[in-house]
């Protein structure tokens, strides 16, 4: 089994969007795939049409109470499940915490559900939380959807730092330009500049696309709704590229 | 993340009522469900169905997928497929084939019957419109392979499929199909009806010779019910054996000629002896036209253990071999079906089963015709037991090949014999039997295959020196193939001392008389 985070510092990246669309892009592989929105927010569960609700909340996930999988649904593709996002996932940093261990607690958590997937996607909410220093853990990879500005650049430079002095894996983290819109001179020239980037960054680029946005009135991802947009077409590029990384390594 | 399904089975009349049934109380999406073709795969001796799986090669689309599966839809394994499922070894390297081989071996996997099928899948939608659970309606027709005009139309399938984290919806609208559609219950799988609407029948095909026998039985009537049995399974292997489908269509052909003479010989007090004077040179001509291809054959199903026994560096060396093999294998085939094309075969063929269907035949003349048949197959069996425990009670040394090689014969005799008669004993204690007498079988075979082999090759590499054109390196691998042979033969013979010990141990030989010997059964009716 291979676990995927989809994590930036930085809000509004276009995490959620690449989430869903990566984990149904795996799902037509004929992989069974889940995708658990650790985010409170639940976008990723609206999305798919599910509702946002874990049984026994999360100190229920936590302390064990309730089998993970029993809150799982199916959503309306084959070999695509989703772990449904709870607004109690705003406690989670914190039943993290008290539980001692937090990376231990979700690797604990993810290893129930080995033997039924081969592949989980995280899609997680901003911010260095207490979640996210687990994930850096537990991911086999960390992809950082990242807009070509600055603002978005800088907090890569922290992740990076936050890695070299934690003695992380940096090989694990796999960077890629997201929410890129070429009539701006700035997505342009870092998009195309050579400039050593704190962590290696994948070739294809998400493009800014309305049809993005259009996820949320047809609940479903635009790899499946528009199927042969340029969106749709950049995240089949990017899966590619992280697949073929993962049958490498 | 298995999915629930639950199938029905609808008249194709009801097809649209049912779908209005269903439209009416649900929010329902409804897709085509492309046309597909279902295969179904087994051996020509069933060896899948015998153990409860299933083999299906799924069309649909431009994609085709080999599923193996339980009787109960378990499944076992699948891999996408790129060409017709043949022998188990040119299956993609997956672990479907890993699972399939010890089963099937060298038999190839036959079609069985096909069914094509399209139809609709309705999504169920709850008010978010998501989808909640599926049903699939299919409209399904059964055909014989490659005969798809003669198509028999099966009824339609309606299956309730679950979604995860869904189950309440999946059991309101199982209720809902139990209550409110015109469904039945599904009385046999798709497998089984198709085969019906085909006009096959499961396992109607065993190498294992079962002949039901009564005790009492006039013996002349009992060993023509055997022949019968044998000229059946002779008949049944003839297609295959022309076809040259697999290995194990001539390999029973030549099996059902080999008992059919062995009883001939064997059970000459039942047989008049004009019947036996005229047919036991014909099936002992037909014998000997089977035997070069047989020997052909089983080198090439050995080639993956002569390439294991020569050094690493010698294995390719070996392949020019398989070519001449292939070759050669091409040519006897040939000259046997130019042999079963000729009149003497058929002659052969309708005459003895005329022998057997009407004649008095069998018997008239001959001195033990009207005797009990477990009489006769006691004493002949008990006589050739002793027969087999005094040739191999002798001293047998490295120079004495001819003394395993009629032991060998002997043994094969006896267990004929034990298998024609099956019926008569007790099961469990006669199974024993044939397990003893299988372990030095199984020693004196490896023994003699080592020895035939080392000859074959021989004859072979002589043959290809002959016709010229291979390169050395294939005769020095050869020359190599045939001295691990020799040594393997000796360590063969080095055992049969030992096998030998536990065939002929006291208590085994108690067992044998027990069953067989009629001495016993006097003293203790006395």
């Amino acid at each position: 089994m291979s676990v995927f985070s989809v994590y930036n510092i930085k809000g509004g990246v276009g995490k959620t969007a690449a989430a869903v669309n990566l984990a149904y892009l795996s799902s037509l592989d004929g992989s069974r795939t889940l995708l658990w929105d650790l985010d409170p927010q639940s976008s990723a569960t609206f999305y798919l049409r599910v509702k946002p609700k874990i049984k026994g909340g999360s100190r229920g996930l936590i302390s064990d109470r309730k089998c993970i999988g029993s809150s799982i649904k199916g959503t309306d593709f084959e070999n695509f499940d989703l772990l449904p996002g709870a607004f109690s996932y705003r406690k989670l940093d914190r039943l993290l915490l008290d539980s001692g261990d937090p990376a231990k607690s979700l690797a604990r958590l993810l290893k129930q559900l080995a033997g039924e997937y081969d592949r989980i996607f995280l899609d997680t909410s901003p911010g260095m939380t207490v979640l996210a220093e687990a994930l850096f853990k537990v991911s086999d990879t960390l992809l950082v959807p990242t807009i070509p500005t600055t603002l978005s650049m800088r907090t890569l430079d922290q992740l990076q730092k936050y890695y070299r002095k934690r003695s992380l894996d940096r090989s694990s983290v796999l960077g890629f330009f997201s929410m890129v819109d070429r009539r701006k001179k700035l997505h342009r020239s870092l998009c195309d500049s050579s400039t050593k980037k704190p962590f290696r960054f994948l070739n294809a680029c998400i493009p800014f696309s309305s049809l993005v946005e259009q996820m949320g009135l047809h609940r479903n991802p635009v790899c499946s709704f528009a199927a042969s947009s340029k969106p749709s077409r950049a995240f089949k590029e990017l899966w590619e590229e992280i697949r073929g990384i993962g049958e490498d390594r | 993340m298995r999915d629930q399904i639950k199938v029905f089975h609808l008249d194709s009349a009801e097809w649209e009522r049912s779908r209005a049934l269903l439209t009416n109380e649900y929010t329902i999406r409804e897709e085509a469900l492309l046309p597909g073709i279902r295969t179904y795969y087994d051996t020509f001796d069933w060896r899948l169905f015998r153990k409860r799986l299933v083999l299906e090669k799924v069309k649909f689309q431009d994609k085709t997928e080999l599923q193996f599966h339980s009787f109960d839809g378990q499944l076992v394994s699948d891999t996408l497929l790129s060409a017709e499922p043949g022998f188990v070894w040119d299956l993609p390297e997956s672990s479907l084939r890993e699972k399939l081989a010890p089963i099937v071996e060298m038999r190839r996997l036959l079609p069985l019957a096909e069914v094509s099928f399209h139809g609709s899948r309705f999504n169920v939608l709850n008010a978010d419109e998501k989808t909640v659970a599926r049903v699939l309606m299919r409209q399904r027709k059964a055909a014989r392979p490659w005969e798809s005009k003669l198509e028999e139309a099966l009824p339609v399938s309606l299956e309730v499929v679950s979604i995860r984290g869904y189950e309440k919806e999946y059991s309101r609208i199982i209720y809902f199909v139990e209550s409110h559609l015109p469904v039945g219950k599904v009385s046999a799988s798709e497998l089984a009806t198709s085969l019906e609407l085909v006009g096959r029948t499961p396992c109607d095909y065993s190498s294992k010779l079962r002949v039901d026998l009564e005790p009492g039985m006039a013996a002349c009537e009992a060993v023509r019910e055997i022949f019968r049995k044998l000229l059946d399974a002779l008949l049944v292997n003839e297609k295959g054996t022309r076809l040259d489908l697999d290995s194990e269509f001539l390999h029973d052909f030549r099996v059902a000629i080999r008992r059919t003479r062995a009883a001939l010989t064997q059970l000459k007090s039942v047989i008049s002896p004009e019947i036996r004077n005229r047919f036991r040179p014909e099936f002992s001509w037909l014998g000997s036209l089977t035997g070069p291809g047989r020997d052909l054959d089983v080198s090439l199903l050995k080639m993956p253990e002569y390439r294991n026994r020569v050094p690493q560096s010698a294995r390719d060396h070996l392949e020019p071999l398989t070519d001449f093999l292939v070759a050669e294998k091409a040519d006897e085939r040939k000259r046997l079906i130019a042999a079963l094309d000729s009149e003497r075969y058929l002659n052969l063929v309708t005459d003895w089963r005329a022998v057997l269907d009407d004649g008095p035949g069998t018997a008239s003349d001959a001195p033990a015709a009207a005797t009990p048949i477990k009489e006769v197959a006691s004493k002949r069996i008990w006589k050739i037991y002793r027969r087999v425990l005094k040739m191999g009670t002798r001293e047998v040394g490295p120079a004495e090949v001819e003394v395993l090689h009629r032991l060998r014969i002997e043994c094969k005799k006896l267990r004929y014999m034990m298998e024609f008669f099956r019926t008569l004993y007790e099961p469990k204690e006669l199974k024993g039997l044939i397990k003893i007498l299988r372990r030095l079988q199984d020693n004196l075979g490896d023994f003699n295959d080592c020895e035939v082999q080392q000859v074959k090759l021989r004859e072979f590499a002589r043959a290809m020196m002959d016709r010229g054109g291979f390169p050395p390196e294939t005769f020095m691998a050869l020359g190599c193939l045939v001295e691990r042979l020799e040594k393997c033969q000796t360590v063969e013979l080095g055992r049969f001392e030992e096998r030998f010990g536990d065939f002929s141990r006291p208590e085994n030989q108690e067992r044998f008389r027990s069953l067989f010997s009629s001495k016993r059964k006097r003293a203790e009716q006395h």
